[in-house]
């Protein structure tokens, strides 16, 4: 490998897309025209048509929200942590994490949005005072999540474009075709220059420092959305840790969800390879056990405690109506993952990738079981067996929505965008 | 006194890093180093002063910091309303705002520290100095004056130059 074929290889998948390419671009487009559709049925028909109903008023929406949210950490955790820590073989998968994260952060912000009853007064949530002088509630979760979020998806377009930067200036000196003025519009006018690189060398340091605090913030203020109320099921000290340990679970399952299929699109096999899926897998089934335990403290805490509510939504979690999903997700998060502590199955992609999709599905349905399995098993008895909520067709498109808006960020990018970090493949080159 | 430009092209970031320490202890002229990566051999061979880029992003941080904390708290006492039972000026979210906007502040000023400390945008020039040093190939940029010239040439020669190209 030498730095000249690293660069044709590399820009070499930025070439014209093959028939995979446009028939998956075709089917995410279509998913996402029924996302909108759906969506736009739901403001001219009202928030009724989604299927809440009393105590059940946060559901699908903010089950996603979660999860989406959750998926943007293992970009901060694979390419900040792991640079901080000076670990080589970040180099192959930090670009696809980062956009990643950057992606999921975006398409996790609109469901607080469309979760709004009306929302095109979604500009509420800023901090401006209203005819009467009253600013916004500061004291109020929904606020901190805003201004996590954005603080977060600020700082990753920045990490992003900063780590993009050197390679945008590649393409343009390389590519000739209609992205060209985009090249050189976005690369800033970047030489390669040793001033340049010894600023950059800091900033990307110090980006990587930021973010790595940043991203377990944010998650930890999702998390008081859920624990700052008194609700049995939600009222937990663990759930910060709880959600940030969940967070880059979900997170490193979708980025090998992406990666495997990536790395053969594209052709990328010699940059993206076995030992970045093993260590992966291995990162996996360590969150994996994390995630076992905090399960384990949440029933213990509900027991110990000797708080009857408690224990009761606990004990209907398991038992009740939601009782399918919730062993459902037990099983994906906690003895699905297990299956990696072989080597052989770490090492072979159909296995790991039937393993990275049975973590998010577990993960998903776990943030469905937190949100909704506890609205429904709230201080009053009345409720606990008179409503079992289930999506309505609005609710499914738009989260099926999502997922293609996701799916097609990622695709257009790594089209557009060198989808792994040539500048740092180079420097492994020339250290060695 | 009239300066003439020397561009030295180089195979590895060792040759340029070699070509600049050459240039640079005998005093010929000013040497500039351009790479498609970090090199830590051409980074190494000019010793910079640390990075101002730290002291935009710990500004940045202060300010975004102490907004986080008197934006809200200024909000709360202006019309201190009693919400869910909290204190009006209550000090969990103002630490919480505080921390967010103090991160927000460091890299948004960071980002334009480096902005300004690396000279960019440059948007009128394409693609500065020579395409290859964004590939594979790594160049030594001398300005001296023109009685230095042939001194440079050796220099850069020497180091294993595998192209030199005289600016005139």
């Amino acid at each position: 490998m030498t730095l000249s074929s690293t660069t044709d290889d590399i820009l070499r998948a930025l070439g014209r897309p093959g028939a995979a390419y446009f028939t998956a671009l075709a089917c995410l487009l279509a998913i996402l025209a029924l996302g909108i559709f759906a969506f736009a049925y739901q403001v001219r028909f009202g928030l009724g048509v989604a299927g809440y109903q009393p105590p059940i008023l946060w559901a699908v929406y903010i089950t996603n929200f979660v999860f989406w949210i959750g998926i943007t950490h293992s970009g901060t955790l694979i390419s900040a942590v792991l640079f901080l820590l000076r670990a080589r073989w970040r180099t192959g998968v930090a670009r696809a994490s980062e956009a990643m994260t950057v992606f999921a952060i975006m398409t996790g912000a609109l469901f607080p949005i469309i979760h709004l009853g009306r929302p095109w007064l979604f500009y509420w949530l800023l901090p401006f005072p209203n005819e009467r002088h009253l600013w916004v509630n500061f004291r109020s979760p929904i606020i901190w999540d805003l201004f996590a979020i954005l603080a977060y998806l600020t700082v990753s377009i920045i990490f992003l474009y900063v780590g993009l930067l050197p390679d945008i200036a590649t393409a343009r000196d390389k590519i000739r075709d209609w992205r060209r003025p985009i090249y050189r519009l976005l690369s800033l006018g970047w030489s390669g220059s040793d001033r340049q690189w010894w600023h950059y060398n800091s900033l990307y340091g110090l980006l990587a420092a930021l973010a790595v605090p940043l991203a377990v913030s944010v998650h930890s203020i999702v998390s008081w959305d859920f624990a700052t109320t008194l609700l049995p099921g939600w009222h937990s000290t663990i759930f910060a840790p709880y959600f940030v340990a969940g967070a880059i679970f979900s997170g490193v399952a979708m980025m090998i969800t992406l990666l495997i299929p990536m790395r053969s699109l594209l052709g990328l096999e010699s940059y993206i390879r076995v030992h970045h899926f093993d260590n992966l897998g291995k990162l996996l089934v360590a969150m994996s056990l994390v995630m076992s335990y905090s399960y384990g403290m949440e029933f213990f805490v509900a027991w110990y405690s000797g708080n009857l509510f408690e224990q009761a939504t606990y004990w209907a979690r398991v038992t009740g109506q939601y009782a399918p999903l919730t062993w459902t997700m037990l099983v994906c998060n906690t003895l699905v993952p297990l299956t990696l502590i072989s080597k052989r199955i770490r090492t072979h992609f159909g296995a790991l990738f039937s393993v990275a999709i049975l973590v998010n599905v577990g993960m998903w349905l776990e943030r469905y079981v937190i949100v909704v399995s506890s609205l429904a098993h709230d201080f009053n008895p009345a409720n606990w067996t008179s409503t079992l909520y289930h999506p309505t067709w609005v609710e499914a498109a738009i989260t099926a929505g999502s997922f293609a808006l996701f799916f097609l960020l990622f695709l257009l990018f790594v089209k557009l965008f060198p989808p792994i970090a040539m500048n740092e493949i180079k420097e492994g080159i020339e250290a060695t | 006194m009239s300066k003439t430009t020397l561009l030295g092209v180089y195979k590895s970031g060792t040759q340029a890093a070699a070509a600049m320490t050459a240039v640079r202890e005998k005093q010929l002229g000013v040497v500039d180093a351009y790479s498609p990566t970090a090199d830590a051999a051409i980074l190494g061979a000019r010793p910079r002063p640390a990075s101002a880029v730290r002291l935009f992003t710990l500004l940045g941080g202060i300010i975004g910091c102490v907004i986080g904390v008197t934006f809200p708290a200024y909000t709360m006492t202006t019309w201190p309303l009693i919400v869910g039972g909290k204190p009006p000026l209550s000090f969990p979210p103002l630490v919480i705002i505080g921390f967010e906007l103090m991160m927000l502040g460091a890299a948004l000023s960071g980002f334009v520290g480096f902005l300004v400390m690396s000279r960019l945008p440059r948007l009128q020039e394409g693609s500065p100095t020579d395409r290859r040093f964004t590939d594979d190939m790594f160049g030594v940029l001398v300005t001296c004056a023109t009685e230095n010239h042939a001194e440079v040439l050796v220099c850069l020669e020497r180091s294993g130059a595998s192209e030199i190209i005289d600016g005139g």
